[in-house]
């Protein structure tokens, strides 16, 4: 596959260019507008491909010495052991680099262009492409409203996701995922449900709220860490801040006792932003509302990329920047993030309208995300990640299948469908298929994700495991009773009046044929439902791609525990003269 | 003294252009002229600004102007915003009968802005200061003559001239307590006197009298009632002009009179500016949350931002005390003032881009009241209402806009601010750690009631048809602000250059831990 210079920056800057193109040329029809937006996506997930294909994790010297070294072996003992390939580390992990200048050209604040990706990144980025076909693909027949506006807001919408996932510089990082907000408020707003002002209002304020103090606390470590090395320029590149952080912070004892101190601050400033994009328990209100009213191409991007910028920020900030805080903080993570997964799931058994259900089940499945990331140890954070790719395209996909529906009957109240399978076969094999992806059946991409997160909870905490595993049996209950409930059994349909309204009751005289899944409908959910095959099947291959970023992080976090008991005495040690100082000023 | 006239020359030439306008109105011309005059005015001051001499290092002891960086940043960001109004107005001067003075007495106003930023003698300052607001009398009486308009212009005339009473028995205490005039003069005896800072109480009152008459030109809670009124009361361009202009010259003067003057009065004066700042922007934006009128709305906003801008100047009695700990010398970041310049900067170039879409839309005798006018604007009037709400993303500081990265550089210096006990324990401090800390909460308060506006203006179906008035001016006008906005929102790097100028001394390690505990 040919290789692309600055492919993130293409990846970057093509849908914002399509987004331009659409918005900004006159007297587009329909057609046209959604055409130049399918071919966008299509084009920005082949760059996602060869992304994916030329990113090496693997150092090629050091894995031909170790396949040397183990054939000595070999013919010595006798023994066939299988040799691993080794993983690159460090700042060899980050690939595919475009670092430009941007604030400090001429001296000043190092703000930087810096995009790049690294482990964690890849397949959030593959996945925010991903989802884009089926988003621009629902969206087909479904807006007729306005159609330039809202292919162009849902490609800038694409720029800001792939730029949030591919930013290397702080400042780049957060006008990314600020600049999210706008597009989303617009899709929502335009385009939503009943109820969608108050919605597009509350997402808008509510995320924007939060995100304000995780600025602060990201100024607050850049400019710590300019303190505390001495080193008058300000530091913005988070690849440098997560390498050399931990060496300047252990260089005095001042250093750590004043780090001690701000660090729980720092984290609850990133957990005020993060955990509400995630969101985690008592700060998800805002979600349901905007799932339900969100356009479906909205939904599907928000609960399976947006969300995700929560969990990506916990494990991209607040794990390797003050790794002291999440242990600190471990267990109201760990009870919040269980009261997510059971409270999500029950709240889910009780809905009758599909896309509510869906929104709960994203709840409960993030916060199942967040216990695996919040385990702090290499076991979980891999069942976090994988979590996080899972629950995007199952979460994705049911969404994208709900929109289906909803453009048939109008309607999304569990209680007035039964038995669709006689009349939509082919989407009541994408629902089951994705059913069981969400729920975890081996096989499928569910299971790995789950299983692996619970099992580095387990390890760290049995309660917080054995509670969330009480979860993942709800989850099947109320995604199994969902499918039995509207898809088999007796036929049940409401009734389409000529108006496209429905009328209840069953078997009323039909006036509207309904049609199973069309081309372009098998086109949008079959990637989904290859991606999820594919993981369940090789989970490996994709673990191996993230597994080295995670471990570096895993190391930072499992030093740094030891050095926080370790350094206590010496904190003390510093204590009264830092009172001093304070009752002087 | 031909420095002294060169370093004025620009202001000197404004005021010239302006009584060629006003004895050029006798004569019987159109409208339009004046306003291209008044635009060719402003860019023969323009061409003025580089025949100035270049900085001296040394403090003007003897010259009643200082000429420097922040005088020259604050003069381009004036001017700009002028141009901006000349075009907003071209329209609405054309229908009055006074075009001609309408504009002599802008140009006037803006000449004493500009002398504001250069006045090194608290007697000029003075007079600079009256320059505005005297103009700004004529100016509000002007436009419409009913009641709301006439109540307005009393109560602007009223409380104006009781803030310049206050004012100058602040300036008398200065002068009490200083024997001079010169402000660089007074700033090397009050250093004599209180080496070790702590000040005394003849100095505070002189700080806080002056912290009072010039919150008044700022809006500064609690010195902003006469505000929201008088926004209301008046045209939209009024309003605008008063949004920037006095707001502008105000700042200004407390970075002259009090952060680079009362040395030795730090402590007090970074106390006073703290919890006016916090008291300003949290009222403000409160206060913003329950309007429903569009311009009173916008002066609720705009004593907010006085707020933020407030932040900058407590951080810049910081940075006179530890000037070896300040951001300015350690990162080349701005640092307190410079981040208020940036953000005034930035503020300006939205609120008369706002102002512009008000002028556009209003038709003659009837302006817009009721945010409810503005419903469905993206149907009606596409080009405004995505220029309206470029402006009210840029006030609320949401990235790539202009806005965010004022608010990225006052943030930064309000955090920046920390210490060393003892030659070594690093701490931060409380209270400027505080104040960002509310900045930011502000900051997700006044998205409610932008975003609101915004979500009139985008997501309801139009109730009207408006037919808008405001002419092409006020048109390019607010597309040439949103393109400004956008402009330096996406690369910030030159204007940060310019109002950081050359880099300053690399600090010693040793100056920063010798220094004495906050």
């Amino acid at each position: 596959m040919p290789q692309v210079p600055h492919l993130l920056l293409i990846m970057v800057a093509l849908p914002f260019l399509g987004s331009i193109l659409a918005a900004s040329v006159s007297g587009l029809g329909r057609n046209q507008v959604r055409t130049i937006a399918l071919v966008n996506v299509l084009l920005s997930f082949l760059l996602s491909v060869i992304m994916a294909w030329h990113y090496d994790p693997f150092d090629k010297t050091e894995t031909a010495k170790a396949k040397a070294a183990a054939a000595t072996a070999e013919s010595s003992a006798k023994v066939k052991a299988p040799v691993r390939p080794v993983f690159k580390s460090g700042a060899a992990l980050l690939q595919m680099e475009t670092n430009l200048p941007w604030l400090g050209a001429k001296g000043g604040p190092d703000i930087r262009f810096h995009v790049g990706v690294d482990g964690i990144s890849l397949w959030l980025i593959c996945l925010t492409n991903l989802l884009m076909i089926p988003a621009v693909l629902v969206s087909w027949n479904a807006i007729s409203d306005r159609p330039a506006a809202f292919y162009s807001l849902l490609l800038l919408l694409q720029a800001g996701m792939v730029g949030v996932f591919s930013a290397q510089d702080l400042i780049l990082f957060y006008l990314f995922f600020e600049f999210t907000l706008i597009p989303l408020f617009f899709l929502i707003g335009l385009w939503g449900g009943h109820d969608r002002r108050w919605a597009a209002q509350k997402f808008f304020v509510y995320t924007f709220a939060g995100s304000a103090l995780t600025f602060l606390g990201l100024l607050f470590i850049v400019l710590s860490y300019s303190w505390m090395s001495g080193q008058p320029k300000l530091v913005f590149s988070i690849p440098e801040l997560t390498t050399k952080l931990p060496a300047v912070i252990a260089q005095t004892a001042d250093n750590q006792a004043y780090w001690g101190r701000v660090s729980p601050w720092i984290f609850l400033a990133l957990f005020a932003g993060f955990a509400i994009k995630v969101p985690l328990f008592p700060f998800h209100t805002w979600l349901p509302l905007a799932h339900v009213e969100a356009p479906t191409a909205g939904s599907v991007l928000l609960a399976g990329v947006l969300l995700k910028i929560g969990s990506y920020g916990f494990l991209r900030f607040a794990l390797p920047l003050v790794p002291e805080a999440c242990w600190g903080h471990f267990h109201i993570i760990g009870w919040l993030s269980t009261i997510g997964i059971i409270y999500g799931a029950l709240l889910a058994l009780a809905q009758d309208d599909i896309k509510k259900l869906v929104a709960y089940s994203s709840v409960s499945h993030m916060g199942l995300c967040l216990m695996g990331l919040f385990s702090l140890n290499i076991v979980g954070m891999t069942g976090g990640m994988l979590q996080m790719i899972n629950h995007g395209l199952s979460t994705g996909a049911l969404f994208t299948i709900v929109g289906m529906l909803y453009e048939r009957y109008h309607t999304r109240d569990i209680e007035a469908f039964g038995g669709l399978t006689r009349k939509l076969p082919i989407m009541a094999f994408f629902l089951v298929v994705t059913t069981f992806s969400s729920i975890g059946l081996p096989g499928l991409n569910g299971f790995p994700g789950e299983i692996t997160s619970l099992m580095g909870m387990f390890r760290e905490n049995f309660l917080f495991g054995a509670l969330g595993l009480t979860g993942i049996i709800l989850g099947a209950w109320y995604m199994l009773s969902l499918v039995a409930r509207t898809f088999f059994g007796r036929l049940r349909e409401p009734v389409i009046d000529a108006h496209g309204h429905h009328a209840q009751g069953p078997h009323a005289p039909e006036a509207h044929p309904i049609h199973d899944l069309g081309f372009r409908e098998i086109a949008a959910l079959t990637p989904l439902v290859v991606m999820m095959v594919a993981i369940g099947l090789f989970p490996q291959f994709f673990i191996d791609r993230f597994d080295p970023s995670l471990r570096q992080i895993a190391q930072t976090l499992a030093e740094r525990r030891n050095r926080t008991v370790k350094n206590t005495a010496a904190a003390q040690a510093v204590t009264p003269v830092v009172a001093a100082a304070q009752t002087e000023r | 003294m031909a420095e002294t006239f060169l370093i004025l020359l620009p202001q000197v030439a404004l005021a010239c252009l302006a009584c060629v306008l006003l004895i050029g109105g006798t004569f019987k011309v159109p409208a339009q002229t004046w306003s291209w005059a008044a635009l060719g005015s402003l860019a023969i001051a323009a061409v003025c600004m580089f025949g100035r001499p270049a900085y001296s290092p040394a403090p003007a002891l003897t010259s009643p102007v200082t000429h420097d960086l922040l005088a020259t940043g604050f003069q381009w960001c004036i001017l700009v915003a002028a141009a901006l109004f000349v075009l907003a107005s071209m329209n609405y001067a054309a229908e009055s009968d006074s075009a001609a003075e309408f504009y002599a007495l802008l140009l006037i106003a803006v000449a004493g802005t500009m002398l504001v930023s250069v006045a090194n003698d608290l007697v000029l300052l003075l007079l600079a200061l009256e320059l505005i607001s005297v103009p700004t009398y004529v100016l509000l009486y002007l436009g419409r003559r009913d009641y709301a308009s006439q109540e307005a212009a009393t109560k602007y005339f009223l409380l104006s001239v009781m803030s310049a009473a206050i004012l100058l028995y602040g300036f008398a205490f200065l002068y009490g307590l200083t024997g001079t005039t010169n402000l660089k003069y007074a700033h090397l005896v009050l250093a004599e006197s209180y080496p070790t800072g702590g000040g005394s109480v003849f100095g505070i009152l002189a700080l806080v009298l002056i912290f009072a008459g010039l919150g008044f030109k700022l809006a500064a809670v609690p010195f902003h009632f006469y505000a929201p009124d008088v926004y209301q009361g008046t045209s939209a361009f009024n309003a605008g002009l008063l949004s920037v202009v006095p707001k502008a010259a105000g700042l200004i003067a407390l970075i002259r009179v009090l952060n680079e003057t009362m040395t030795g009065f730090e402590e007090a004066g970074e106390r006073t500016a703290l919890i006016l700042a916090i008291i300003t922007m949290t009222g403000g934006n409160c206060l913003a949350l329950l309007q429903t009128n569009v311009r009173r709305m916008l002066a609720y906003s705009g004593i907010a931002h006085a707020g933020y801008m407030l932040i900058g100047i407590a951080v810049g009695f910081w940075d006179q005390t530890r000037p070896e700990l300040s951001l300015n010398n350690q990162s080349s970041l701005p640092g307190g003032v410079h981040a208020s310049l940036l953000y005034l900067l930035f503020y300006s170039v939205a609120s008369v881009g706002m102002f512009s879409v008000l002028i556009y839309l209003a038709r003659k005798g009837k302006q817009i009241e009721h945010r409810e006018e503005l419903t469905g604007l993206i149907r009606t009037q596409p080009v405004m209402a995505v220029a309206a709400a470029i402006f009210l993303f840029s006030m609320a500081g949401i990235p790539p806009l202009a806005g965010f990265w004022g608010k990225f550089a006052l943030f930064n210096t309000a955090l920046s601010v920390h210490g060393r006990g003892d030659g070594f324990t690093l701490m931060t401090h409380a209270g400027f750690t505080t104040l960002a800390i509310i900045a930011v909460l502000n900051a997700a308060v006044a998205i409610v009631y932008y975003l609101r506006l915004v979500l009139i203006m985008f997501l309801n179906e139009p109730i009207s048809h408006p037919k808008p008035e405001g002419g092409y001016g006020a048109f390019s006008a607010a597309v040439i602000s949103s393109v400004l906005i956008v402009a330096i929102g996406l690369a910030p790097g030159p204007v940060f250059d310019f109002l950081r100028g050359p880099a300053p001394a690399v600090p010693t390690a040793q100056a920063s831990a010798t220094s004495q505990p906050s």
